[in-house]
Protein backbone atom coordinates (compact mmCIF):
# COMPACT_ATOMS: atom_id res chain seq x y z
CA UNK A 1 0.00 0.00 0.00
CA UNK A 2 1.16 3.47 -0.92
CA UNK A 3 1.75 5.76 2.09
CA UNK A 4 -0.55 8.72 1.79
CA UNK A 5 1.23 11.81 0.76
CA UNK A 6 2.22 14.60 3.76
CA UNK A 7 -0.10 17.69 3.96
CA UNK A 8 1.43 20.60 2.71
CA UNK A 9 0.88 23.21 4.95
CA UNK A 10 1.49 25.87 2.54
CA UNK A 11 -1.49 24.21 0.09
CA UNK A 12 -3.83 24.63 2.68
CA UNK A 13 -3.27 27.93 3.31
CA UNK A 14 -3.31 28.70 -0.63
CA UNK A 15 -6.68 26.85 -0.57
CA UNK A 16 -8.18 28.73 2.12
CA UNK A 17 -6.89 32.33 0.39
CA UNK A 18 -4.53 33.13 3.01
CA UNK A 19 -2.77 36.42 1.13
CA UNK A 20 0.03 35.75 3.15
CA UNK A 21 0.35 32.37 1.46
CA UNK A 22 0.81 33.53 -1.85
CA UNK A 23 3.53 36.10 -0.66
CA UNK A 24 5.44 32.93 0.54
CA UNK A 25 5.12 31.12 -2.59
CA UNK A 26 6.03 34.50 -4.44
CA UNK A 27 9.44 34.52 -2.67
CA UNK A 28 10.23 31.20 -3.01
CA UNK A 29 9.35 30.22 -6.60
CA UNK A 30 9.74 33.48 -8.57
CA UNK A 31 12.65 34.08 -9.42
CA UNK A 32 13.04 30.73 -11.01
CA UNK A 33 9.64 30.98 -12.38
CA UNK A 34 10.65 34.24 -14.15
CA UNK A 35 13.79 32.97 -15.49
CA UNK A 36 12.29 29.63 -17.46
CA UNK A 37 9.37 32.08 -18.79
CA UNK A 38 11.89 34.63 -20.10
CA UNK A 39 14.01 31.88 -21.34
CA UNK A 40 11.21 30.25 -22.86
CA UNK A 41 9.66 33.96 -24.40
CA UNK A 42 13.06 35.40 -24.62
CA UNK A 43 11.42 38.45 -23.45
CA UNK A 44 10.91 39.85 -19.63
CA UNK A 45 7.96 42.05 -19.88
CA UNK A 46 6.18 38.43 -21.20
CA UNK A 47 7.76 36.87 -18.86
CA UNK A 48 6.40 38.20 -16.00
CA UNK A 49 2.95 38.48 -17.71
CA UNK A 50 2.95 34.67 -17.79
CA UNK A 51 4.17 34.73 -13.65
CA UNK A 52 1.03 36.49 -13.46
CA UNK A 53 -1.05 35.01 -15.05
CA UNK A 54 0.09 31.67 -12.86
CA UNK A 55 -0.59 33.23 -9.47
CA UNK A 56 -4.02 35.16 -10.38
CA UNK A 57 -4.94 31.46 -12.12
CA UNK A 58 -3.83 29.88 -8.82
CA UNK A 59 -5.78 32.14 -6.88
CA UNK A 60 -8.77 32.15 -8.97
CA UNK A 61 -8.84 27.67 -8.43
CA UNK A 62 -7.61 27.67 -5.35
CA UNK A 63 -9.90 25.08 -3.97
CA UNK A 64 -7.82 21.97 -5.90
CA UNK A 65 -4.47 23.22 -4.36
CA UNK A 66 -5.00 21.42 -1.26
CA UNK A 67 -5.03 18.54 -2.77
CA UNK A 68 -2.26 18.45 -4.98
CA UNK A 69 0.65 16.07 -4.23
CA UNK A 70 3.56 18.72 -5.58
CA UNK A 71 3.11 22.00 -5.53
CA UNK A 72 6.52 22.85 -7.43
CA UNK A 73 5.84 20.72 -10.27
CA UNK A 74 1.94 22.20 -10.07
CA UNK A 75 3.02 25.56 -9.73
CA UNK A 76 5.58 24.83 -13.28
CA UNK A 77 2.59 22.93 -14.98
CA UNK A 78 1.10 26.28 -14.94
CA UNK A 79 3.56 28.37 -15.67
CA UNK A 80 3.70 25.97 -18.84
CA UNK A 81 0.38 26.92 -20.02
CA UNK A 82 0.90 30.29 -19.41
CA UNK A 83 4.36 30.27 -21.39
CA UNK A 84 2.58 28.52 -24.37
CA UNK A 85 -0.59 31.28 -23.66
CA UNK A 86 1.64 34.13 -23.80
CA UNK A 87 3.60 32.61 -27.05
CA UNK A 88 0.85 32.29 -28.75
CA UNK A 89 -0.39 35.72 -28.61
CA UNK A 90 3.25 37.29 -28.91
CA UNK A 91 3.14 34.84 -32.14
CA UNK A 92 0.36 36.72 -33.34
CA UNK A 93 1.79 40.43 -32.31
CA UNK A 94 4.48 39.60 -34.60
CA UNK A 95 2.98 38.31 -36.91
CA UNK A 96 0.35 41.60 -37.24
CA UNK A 97 3.32 43.95 -37.06
CA UNK A 98 5.06 41.77 -39.75
CA UNK A 99 2.59 42.66 -41.99
CA UNK A 100 2.20 46.07 -41.24
CA UNK A 101 6.14 46.45 -41.82
CA UNK A 102 5.92 44.70 -44.69
CA UNK A 103 2.98 47.06 -46.42
CA UNK A 104 5.36 50.30 -45.03
CA UNK A 105 8.83 49.08 -46.07
CA UNK A 106 8.95 45.44 -47.54
CA UNK A 107 10.87 44.14 -44.94
CA UNK A 108 9.47 41.93 -41.76
CA UNK A 109 11.22 43.66 -38.45
CA UNK A 110 14.01 42.00 -36.96
CA UNK A 111 13.09 39.91 -33.70
CA UNK A 112 15.61 40.46 -30.78
CA UNK A 113 18.27 38.13 -30.88
CA UNK A 114 20.63 36.37 -28.18
CA UNK A 115 23.71 38.58 -27.44
CA UNK A 116 26.04 35.83 -26.14
CA UNK A 117 26.83 32.46 -28.40
CA UNK A 118 25.24 30.52 -25.29
CA UNK A 119 21.92 32.72 -26.11
CA UNK A 120 22.18 32.37 -29.45
CA UNK A 121 22.82 28.39 -28.92
CA UNK A 122 19.86 27.97 -26.89
CA UNK A 123 17.43 30.04 -28.75
CA UNK A 124 18.54 27.88 -31.78
CA UNK A 125 16.84 25.11 -30.09
CA UNK A 126 13.57 23.29 -30.65
CA UNK A 127 11.47 24.48 -27.92
CA UNK A 128 10.69 20.97 -26.30
CA UNK A 129 14.66 20.97 -25.70
CA UNK A 130 14.72 24.58 -24.40
CA UNK A 131 12.00 23.51 -22.42
CA UNK A 132 13.46 20.65 -20.68
CA UNK A 133 16.85 22.52 -20.00
CA UNK A 134 15.24 25.73 -18.91
CA UNK A 135 13.05 23.31 -16.19
CA UNK A 136 16.21 21.58 -15.05
CA UNK A 137 18.79 24.39 -14.76
CA UNK A 138 16.74 27.77 -13.98
CA UNK A 139 13.59 26.04 -12.17
CA UNK A 140 16.22 23.36 -10.44
CA UNK A 141 13.37 20.73 -10.73
CA UNK A 142 14.51 17.50 -10.53
CA UNK A 143 13.66 14.65 -13.11
CA UNK A 144 10.90 13.37 -11.44
CA UNK A 145 8.90 17.13 -11.37
CA UNK A 146 10.04 17.74 -14.89
CA UNK A 147 8.25 14.72 -15.71
CA UNK A 148 5.22 15.88 -13.74
CA UNK A 149 5.42 19.14 -15.58
CA UNK A 150 5.81 17.62 -19.34
CA UNK A 151 3.34 14.54 -18.30
CA UNK A 152 6.42 12.08 -19.55
CA UNK A 153 8.41 9.65 -17.48
CA UNK A 154 11.24 10.53 -15.55
CA UNK A 155 13.39 8.49 -17.38
CA UNK A 156 12.44 10.12 -20.49
CA UNK A 157 12.69 12.99 -18.92
CA UNK A 158 16.36 12.98 -18.11
CA UNK A 159 17.41 11.26 -21.51
CA UNK A 160 15.08 13.91 -23.03
CA UNK A 161 17.41 16.75 -20.58
CA UNK A 162 20.82 15.09 -21.97
CA UNK A 163 20.32 14.45 -25.70
CA UNK A 164 19.17 19.05 -25.36
CA UNK A 165 22.34 19.46 -23.37
CA UNK A 166 24.44 17.28 -26.30
CA UNK A 167 22.87 19.44 -28.97
CA UNK A 168 23.78 22.77 -27.60
CA UNK A 169 27.26 21.23 -26.77
CA UNK A 170 27.29 20.56 -30.46
CA UNK A 171 25.82 24.13 -31.48
CA UNK A 172 28.45 25.64 -28.97
CA UNK A 173 31.32 23.74 -30.89
CA UNK A 174 30.01 24.28 -34.31
CA UNK A 175 29.82 28.47 -33.30
CA UNK A 176 33.12 28.41 -31.66
CA UNK A 177 34.30 26.52 -34.66
CA UNK A 178 32.91 29.18 -37.16
CA UNK A 179 35.20 32.26 -38.31
CA UNK A 180 34.39 35.30 -36.64
CA UNK A 181 33.63 38.34 -39.12
CA UNK B 1 36.61 12.07 -27.34
CA UNK B 2 35.65 9.31 -24.41
CA UNK B 3 32.61 9.33 -22.60
CA UNK B 4 34.19 11.01 -19.31
CA UNK B 5 35.41 13.75 -21.54
CA UNK B 6 31.76 13.67 -22.83
CA UNK B 7 30.33 14.01 -19.59
CA UNK B 8 32.81 16.51 -17.85
CA UNK B 9 31.99 18.82 -20.79
CA UNK B 10 27.95 19.08 -20.25
CA UNK B 11 28.35 19.22 -16.72
CA UNK B 12 30.49 22.25 -17.28
CA UNK B 13 28.15 23.62 -20.06
CA UNK B 14 25.12 22.91 -16.92
CA UNK B 15 27.72 25.03 -14.77
CA UNK B 16 27.68 27.56 -17.24
CA UNK B 17 24.01 27.78 -17.99
CA UNK B 18 23.35 28.33 -14.45
CA UNK B 19 25.91 30.78 -13.73
CA UNK B 20 24.29 32.77 -16.59
CA UNK B 21 21.53 34.09 -14.09
CA UNK B 22 18.56 35.89 -15.76
CA UNK B 23 16.07 38.09 -14.99
CA UNK B 24 15.16 39.00 -10.90
CA UNK B 25 11.93 39.90 -10.13
CA UNK B 26 11.41 43.47 -9.53
CA UNK B 27 9.54 44.87 -6.59
CA UNK B 28 7.23 46.45 -8.57
CA UNK B 29 6.50 42.97 -9.97
CA UNK B 30 5.91 41.53 -6.39
CA UNK B 31 3.71 44.88 -5.87
CA UNK B 32 1.57 44.32 -9.09
CA UNK B 33 1.59 40.59 -8.66
CA UNK B 34 0.12 40.51 -5.15
CA UNK B 35 -2.85 43.46 -5.73
CA UNK B 36 -4.20 41.07 -8.56
CA UNK B 37 -3.88 38.13 -6.50
CA UNK B 38 -6.29 40.27 -3.59
CA UNK B 39 -8.33 41.00 -6.18
CA UNK B 40 -9.20 37.57 -6.90
CA UNK B 41 -9.33 36.63 -3.49
CA UNK B 42 -11.59 39.40 -2.58
CA UNK B 43 -13.78 39.63 -5.41
CA UNK B 44 -14.61 35.87 -6.13
CA UNK B 45 -15.90 32.42 -4.54
CA UNK B 46 -13.19 30.14 -5.10
CA UNK B 47 -13.91 28.01 -8.63
CA UNK B 48 -14.66 24.28 -6.53
CA UNK B 49 -17.23 26.19 -4.48
CA UNK B 50 -19.49 28.06 -7.48
CA UNK B 51 -19.13 25.11 -9.25
CA UNK B 52 -20.92 22.96 -6.12
CA UNK B 53 -23.31 25.78 -5.81
CA UNK B 54 -24.30 25.25 -9.91
CA UNK B 55 -24.12 21.62 -9.17
CA UNK B 56 -26.76 21.50 -6.61
CA UNK B 57 -28.92 24.50 -7.88
CA UNK B 58 -28.98 21.70 -11.00
CA UNK B 59 -29.89 18.80 -9.24
CA UNK B 60 -32.05 20.40 -7.09
CA UNK B 61 -34.10 21.62 -10.80
CA UNK B 62 -34.16 18.01 -12.07
CA UNK B 63 -35.45 16.77 -8.73
CA UNK B 64 -38.10 18.81 -8.57
CA UNK B 65 -39.02 18.50 -12.09
CA UNK B 66 -39.08 14.74 -12.32
CA UNK B 67 -41.12 14.83 -9.38
CA UNK B 68 -43.97 17.18 -10.69
CA UNK B 69 -43.41 14.85 -13.74
CA UNK B 70 -44.18 11.78 -11.76
CA UNK B 71 -47.36 13.30 -9.65
CA UNK B 72 -48.80 14.66 -12.76
CA UNK B 73 -48.26 11.10 -14.59
CA UNK B 74 -49.62 9.18 -11.51
CA UNK B 75 -52.38 11.55 -11.31
CA UNK B 76 -53.73 11.21 -14.83
CA UNK B 77 -53.03 7.22 -15.58
CA UNK B 78 -54.18 5.55 -12.03
CA UNK B 79 -57.07 3.65 -11.72
CA UNK B 80 -58.87 4.39 -8.52
CA UNK B 81 -60.95 1.79 -6.98
CA UNK B 82 -62.43 1.19 -3.31
CA UNK B 83 -60.48 -0.37 -0.58
CA UNK B 84 -61.60 -3.80 0.75
CA UNK B 85 -63.97 -2.11 3.22
CA UNK B 86 -67.20 -2.50 4.74
CA UNK B 87 -67.61 0.60 2.38
CA UNK B 88 -66.60 -0.79 -0.62
CA UNK B 89 -70.04 -2.02 -2.11
CA UNK B 90 -71.71 1.21 -0.88
CA UNK B 91 -68.61 2.95 -2.97
CA UNK B 92 -68.75 0.58 -6.02
CA UNK B 93 -72.90 1.41 -6.14
CA UNK B 94 -72.63 4.74 -6.09
CA UNK B 95 -70.25 4.54 -8.73
CA UNK B 96 -72.85 2.66 -10.71
CA UNK B 97 -75.48 5.00 -10.18
CA UNK B 98 -73.61 7.94 -11.18
CA UNK B 99 -72.59 6.23 -14.30
CA UNK B 100 -76.26 5.88 -15.18
CA UNK B 101 -76.89 9.17 -14.55
CA UNK B 102 -74.37 10.41 -16.42
CA UNK B 103 -73.27 7.37 -18.95
CA UNK B 104 -70.46 10.05 -20.44
CA UNK B 105 -68.72 9.15 -17.16
CA UNK B 106 -65.96 7.04 -17.23
CA UNK B 107 -66.03 3.92 -14.68
CA UNK B 108 -62.73 4.87 -13.05
CA UNK B 109 -64.12 8.98 -12.46
CA UNK B 110 -67.02 7.40 -11.19
CA UNK B 111 -65.23 5.59 -8.65
CA UNK B 112 -63.05 8.79 -8.59
CA UNK B 113 -66.14 10.85 -7.47
CA UNK B 114 -67.62 8.31 -5.52
CA UNK B 115 -64.86 7.86 -3.09
CA UNK B 116 -64.53 11.86 -2.93
CA UNK B 117 -68.01 11.58 -1.65
CA UNK B 118 -67.68 9.23 0.89
CA UNK B 119 -64.20 10.83 2.28
CA UNK B 120 -66.44 13.90 2.71
CA UNK B 121 -69.42 11.90 4.56
CA UNK B 122 -67.06 12.15 8.24
CA UNK B 123 -66.80 16.05 7.87
CA UNK B 124 -67.06 17.26 10.94
CA UNK B 125 -69.34 20.64 10.61
CA UNK B 126 -68.11 23.45 12.57
CA UNK B 127 -70.77 26.39 13.89
CA UNK B 128 -69.73 29.57 12.00
CA UNK B 129 -69.39 31.62 14.70
CA UNK B 130 -69.03 35.00 13.08
CA UNK B 131 -72.64 34.92 11.43
CA UNK B 132 -73.96 33.38 14.92
CA UNK B 133 -75.27 36.02 17.29
CA UNK B 134 -77.99 36.03 20.54
CA UNK B 135 -80.58 38.14 18.52
CA UNK B 136 -80.68 35.69 15.75
CA UNK B 137 -83.07 32.94 15.45
CA UNK B 138 -82.95 29.36 14.93
CA UNK B 139 -84.53 29.51 11.40
CA UNK B 140 -82.58 32.31 10.35
CA UNK B 141 -79.40 29.98 11.26
CA UNK B 142 -81.26 27.36 9.08
CA UNK B 143 -81.58 28.99 6.04
CA UNK B 144 -78.34 30.44 6.12
CA UNK B 145 -77.27 27.16 6.46
CA UNK B 146 -79.03 25.62 3.81
CA UNK B 147 -77.60 28.77 1.56
CA UNK B 148 -74.31 28.07 2.67
CA UNK B 149 -74.43 24.26 1.51
CA UNK B 150 -76.20 24.85 -2.09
Amino acid sequence: MNPKPPANPLAHALADGEPAAYEALYQALAGRMLRVAEAMLGNVHCAEDAVQDVFVNLARARGRLAIIADLEAYVFSSLRHAIAGRAAAAARERQHLRRLAAGQTGHAPMLPEAHDDLGRALASLPQGQREVIALKVDADLTFAQIATVLQISPNTAASRYRYAMEKLHEKLGDSDERPRQ
Amino acid sequence: MNDRDNEADLAALEQRLKSRGGAEPSAELQSRIMRAVSAELTSSLPAHRRIGFISFAAAMAASLLLAVNLAVTLSSTLLFDARPTAARHQTLEDASAMQQLSPDLSRSEAIRFSLLLHAGEHLTPLPDLRSASPNQSTSDATSKNERNLQ
